[in-house]
């Protein structure tokens, strides 16, 4: 077999959730196939069953409740706080299966949530379920799993309300159908995981008949520099190395980027200055990616170890997108922030500001 | 019987105490029961037994040079009112036996006096901390002077406090252990960690193992430190005149001091211990309480949160307070409008109900219940945290459904005292001090310079800030103005005077540090820049610079924070003020008004470039600038960034993209500051005619006037550079350029604007009377005028094509 660029979480962690299933004694809610309490230690990390943590802070106990119960799991936060991949863990763990993903976007039609048809069959048998083509939602619905629907509000709100029905009924209607194919009722087990971006807010606002239907859970951006740094360095590490970098980033150039980045996305400084706040997301997992453009382009480009020179060129890339404000707003961070941090990897990390001129 | 000893350690206002305390005293009978609480009140016991309703507090203060309070709040679900009334029933010989706080204080002054080498009145004893922390402190964050007293940390430390920084020896231990119990048991909070230990029903004889264990492991072997020495000292005394007495003692008191006293054997037949006596300035009074205040989210660090449910536990057990509080919360956000249907509350009820089973809660504990109103009823991304998952005030921008959910938890309970209650000392103290100041009935003028009506100011201010009717003051500086340095004050007999002041003593003991009560009041979540300023300025007429150290760092984070340079351009000057004041009212604590401005004005120049960058600059920014070119001169040794004003305003005066006013009013601040030395001509001309365009001319000039009116009043050909431009626009341009220009000579007094008058004048050759018809109103209507105008200009246009003035 070849191997996937990036497998779904329910692959990848095979092992753990086996595992898991093994030593788990604790009571499962209708159709899962864990205890809340394994899927907690799956995703939390246990020291003791040797299981990493995948996901830093603390709000996963809640999402598994809403879970259970018969309301739908809606996360929302900042783009980057790894929404996506604590619905995928979840979904993975509960159901075994992570892939009943729905992309929401513009374009998103009802089809793609619930069925479309087959129309060469459908032209020649008439409506049957063999000429039914199930979408994620039907397919969670038939077999009691978790259905993901990522960036809900990407769609049009009439399309978002598609899961009225299915989420408080539980119930969807093929009207096409005669007798019992007509109606899908969900199976045990079934539920939807939403996630929503705040940055989009106003985009699509969600209808209040929706909101009702789901219980909100907010994920933060990490809360304090430590962990964000050591998560930064570790991802970035990891990547560096498959990318054939030798040498990970230094500590202080690590440090000059997380600091950046958590200032800028939290408009206030570790001192408690304020400062502005860009218009682009400026994610962990913008971070890191930061990270490894600067030891990417220190080691190919300038046959050299990374410098806080480099990250001031990866950084302008990263954070000024398309809005001419932030460059200022960059440039206002240099002149009024920056200027004054004490060392030395500071001072070259202000030295370097003229990139932002160009 | 030989004697017995039984120490209950305890966390105040938790009901399973409470619960435990009754149980424990009603198997036991003891004879002596001692309770942590002030010894003072041990004569006036009695005074705990009238017909109160509760919350209740004991107040002890220290007045006088030095000004001090602290409350010790009293609750039906308290251990140490549990004990006090199972006991009275008991017929048990019942005593309080802490230290009282305002012994400490007496103690810890006297201690710094004989440091200083002097006997009284030492510089920076003054630090009137008023409303200080002692047991029960509502406000931790107050008494805070290591230098006169340490640390008041019981009540913060045999609950928790973890954010304690830096954390006294004696603590170091007992945080690390809870951290540890913390990661261990997978909590996030040590609210969570109580609860799930101690909260939940069990039998009191597992209860009180467990929290035996859990004190004993958290403080380990530590010594006392700080002024814990102090308090376990006499109460090590009180105990051993207990087993002295050969009886059965049970002691009541915080977990952290318990593992020290249990260890206490019988020696001898010591006396209780001796206290000096109170008196008018020093003492302990009951006051009525309110659960606003007892809650920890409030501010109060040690207590439990959420009052309202913990009183609800202790009536009616952990599950029927369930209930109750999710139906309260509900109906509290259903009367602030809200919708939650009986669906979201079916929902809350479930959530609540699935993360007890989850957490493995025998009964659904507050973290539950709270975890499950929010799951169910936010309909929103939250932009700050939980609030129940990080101890003190709110984070801004909190979500007002989690604030009410919060403050139903929390409850409007007030308490009401007995009226046979001895009267607080405020009455008497009010009195005494009018007669000591002298203050008569009628008018009195006092002269802020001398030293003997400085006192008598401050006391009077007292009374008007505690809004006493009767004292009124009808002249003299508001801190905005300079010059004026005396007051004038009515003083009259009011019916309503003396009902008004026993209300006041709900603020404190006295006029002082009532009046810095009732200051801090106006302070809280929400309050911003130019409000605190505002209290900041009458905490320094009363003299209160306890409060006003306070209040000071609480300035910081909100100058910081400020995003209106107009705002902070009005706080600021305010400050400024004070700053200047400062010598004159007698305070100290410049240093942090310095901080401060400092803060201030650094914040002022961001916001500045902020605006250069795109903003609006009106009338109120131009103020901004105004006071920061004022703290720029008369504060130089305050700002620590000064020699960042130049460069910032030189950029912003040569930025393209910035307002006009503000451009102008750049220069302004390069010019008036003497920045780039005195006013050339040759560049100051330049630099007007760079911005001479009509649209912006106005507001520049406006911006420009504002602050260097008068360095460029010196510069003799600015009326005639002026004409020159105005004189060059066509006649549309022009009216644009009116109002702005309008607006900018309103900068100009009268005089200044004749003398410019006359210069014109005479650029126009005019006569001097020819020229004062240039300042008059028009006799007609301008509207009319300009429609002549339009007319005669069509007219001219129209002769132009035609070519009758020469050529086509």
């Amino acid at each position: 077999m070849t191997e996937r660029q990036r497998p779904p979480a329910e692959e990848l962690y095979t092992e753990e959730l086996a595992n898991l299933a093994r030593q788990d004694r604790g009571p499962k809610p209708p159709g899962w196939r864990l205890s809340p309490q394994a899927i907690r230690s799956f995703i939390m990390g246990d020291e003791k069953l040797g299981i990493r943590a995948k996901i830093v802070g603390q709000s996963s106990l809640r999402c598994l409740v809403t879970l259970a119960t018969n309301r739908g799991l809606m996360l929302v936060g900042e783009p980057g706080t790894a929404k996506s991949l604590l619905s995928e863990l979840l979904a993975a763990a509960i159901c075994g299966t992570s892939t009943l993903t729905i992309q929401g976007s513009a374009a998103t039609t009802e089809d793609q949530i619930r069925y479309s048809w087959n129309y060469a069959l459908l032209l020649a048998e008439g409506p049957t379920p063999k000429a039914l083509v199930p979408a994620p939602l039907y397919h969670a619905m038939k077999r009691g799993q978790l259905c993901r629907f990522e960036e809900i509000t990407r769609c049009p709100l009439e399309v978002q309300d598609t899961l009225l029905s299915v989420l408080s009924d539980r119930v969807l209607a093929v009207p096409e159908l005669p007798g019992e194919d007509g109606l899908v009722f969900a199976t045990q087990g079934f539920n939807l995981i939403a996630t929503a971006n705040t940055r989009d807010r106003g985009v699509n606002e969600m209808s209040a008949a929706l909101k009702r239907r789901f219980n909100f859970e907010t994920v933060f951006p990490i809360d304090d520099l430590k962990t964000e740094l050591a998560l930064v360095k570790r991802e970035s590490e990891r990547w560096l190395k498959n990318s054939g970098v030798p040498e990970p980033l230094a500590d202080d150039v690590l440090e000059v980027l997380v600091t950046t980045f958590r200032e800028l996305r939290a408009g206030l400084t570790e001192s408690g200055d304020a400062t502005d706040r860009l218009s682009t997301p400026m994610s962990t997992a913008e971070a890191v990616s930061v990270a490894i453009s600067v030891g990417v382009r220190a080691h190919f480009l300038r046959q050299d170890v990374a410098n806080p020179a480099d990250v001031v060129e990866c950084l302008v890339g990263a954070a000024v997108k398309d809005n001419s404000e932030d460059r200022v707003k960059l440039k206002r961070y240099f002149e009024q922030r920056v200027s004054k941090r004490k060392g030395a990897h500071w001072k070259a990390f202000f030295d370097a500001r003229k990139v932002l001129e160009k | 019987m030989p004697p017995s000893l039984h120490v209950i350690g305890v966390r105040h206002h938790s009901p399973a105490c409470a619960r435990l305390v009754e149980h424990v005293l009603r198997t036991e009978r003891p004879e002596i029961v001692l309770i942590e609480g002030p010894a003072d009140m041990n004569e006036r016991l009695g005074e705990f037994h009238l017909d109160h309703r509760l919350p209740l507090a004991v107040f002890s203060f220290l007045s006088g040079e030095q000004r001090r309070a602290s409350w010790f709040p009293l609750c039906e679900f308290s251990p140490e009112w549990v004990g006090l009334k199972v006991a009275r029933e008991l017929g048990s010989d019942v005593r309080f036996f802490d230290l009282p706080s305002w012994v400490r204080w007496t103690k810890a002054l006297d201690a710094a006096r004989l440091d200083a080498g002097l006997d009284g009145g030492a510089p920076g004893l003054d630090g009137d901390g008023d409303e200080g922390g002692a047991s029960g402190d509502e406000n931790p964050g107050v008494e805070r002077d290591p230098e006169i007293v340490p640390l008041e940390t019981d009540r913060d430390t045999d609950t928790e406090d973890l954010d304690a920084a830096p954390p006294p020896k004696g603590r170091d231990r007992w945080n690390l252990a809870i951290k540890a119990l913390l990661t261990r048991l997978g909590l996030e909070d040590m609210d969570s960690l109580w609860d799930q230990l101690f909260e939940i029903p069990q039998a009191p004889t597992k209860l009180e193992r467990t929290l035996q264990e859990f004190f004993r492991e958290t403080r380990g072997d530590t010594p006392a430190d700080g002024e814990d020495v102090d308090r376990e000292a006499f109460m090590t005394e009180a105990v051993k005149w207990a087993l002295g007495q050969g009886k059965s003692v049970v002691v009541i008191c915080g977990g952290f001091h318990a593992p020290v006293l249990e260890g206490i054997v019988p020696e001898g037949t010591p006396p209780f211990p001796t206290l000096p006596s109170p008196d008018l300035h020093r003492g302990s009074y009951l006051i009525p309480y309110r659960f606003h205040r007892l809650d920890s989210l409030t501010g109060y660090a040690s207590g439990m949160p959420s009052p309202a449910y913990q009183q609800a536990v202790f009536d009616l057990g952990a599950e029927a307070a369930g209930d109750q509080l999710l139906m309260s919360a509900i109906v509290a956000l259903r009367s602030k409008k809200q919708q939650v249907s009986p669906a979201d509350a079916i929902a809350a009820a479930a959530s609540a109900e699935a993360l007890r089973r989850m957490r493995g809660h025998p009964v659904r504990l507050r973290r539950d219940l709270l975890d499950g109103l929010a799951a169910a009823l936010v309909k929103d991304a939250l932009d700050a945290p939980l609030p129940w998952t990080y101890r003190g005030p709110l984070r801004p921008r909190t979500d007002p459904t989690l604030v009410a959910i919060l403050g139903a938890f929390c409850g409007d309970t007030e308490g009401r005292l007995d009226p046979r209650t001895p009267q607080p000392p405020i009455v008497e103290a009010t009195e005494e001090a009018l007669r000591q100041a002298k203050i008569a009935l009628g008018p009195s003028e006092l002269k802020l310079t001398l030293p003997q009506d400085r006192p008598r100011s401050q006391l009077l201010h007292a009374l008007r800030v505690l809004e006493i009717p009767g004292f009124q003051r009808s002249k003299g500086p508001s801190w905005a103005t300079e010059g004026a340095r005396t007051e004038v004050w009515t003083v009259a007999d009011h019916p309503e005077r003396l009902t008004r002041l026993i209300e006041a003593s709900i603020y404190g003991p006295d006029p002082y540090s009532a009046a810095a009560g009732r200051l801090q009041g106006l302070v809280g979540e929400g309050t911003g820049f130019s409000q605190l300023v505002k209290v900041l300025g009458e905490a320094m007429w009363v003299g209160l610079s306890g409060l006003a150290d306070e209040l000071l760092p609480q300035l910081i984070p909100l100058v910081q924070a400020e995003s209106s340079l107009a705002d902070l351009g009005a706080g600021l000057k305010a400050l400024l003020e004070v700053y200047r004041y400062d010598d004159l009212l007698g305070n100290r604590g410049s240093t942090a008004v310095a901080e401060a401005l400092s803060l201030g004005f650094d914040r002022g120049l961001w916001l500045s470039e902020g605006t250069a960058a795109g903003g609006i600059c009106g009338g109120p920014e131009i103020n901004a600038l105004i006071a920061m070119r004022d703290v720029f001169r008369y504060a130089p040794s305050a700002l620590e960034n000064r020699d960042a004003a130049v460069p910032t305003f030189e950029r912003i005066a040569g930025n393209p993209a910035a307002p006009a006013a503000q451009k102008g009013g750049s220069l302004g601040f390069l010019w008036s500051t003497g920045a780039w030395g005195p006013v050339q001509e040759p560049e100051t001309l330049a630099a007007i005619r760079a911005a001479s365009l009509p649209g912006e001319f106005g507001d520049f000039l406006s911006g420009l006037f504002a602050l260097a009116r008068e360095e460029l009043s010196r510069v003799e050909t600015l009326p005639t550079l002026l004409d020159q431009v105005i004189a060059g626009y066509p006649d549309d341009d022009f009216l644009i350029a009116l109002p702005g220009l309008r607006y900018a000579f309103s900068w100009f007094p009268p005089k200044e604007k004749d003398r410019f008058a006359r210069i014109i004048a005479g650029v126009l050759g005019l006569s001097p009377a020819q020229g004062d018809a240039l300042r008059a109103t028009l006799p007609a209507d301008p509207a009319a005028l300009a429609k002549t105008q339009a007319t005669e200009n069509a007219a001219l246009e129209r002769g132009r094509r035609f070519g009758l003035w020469g050529e086509p």
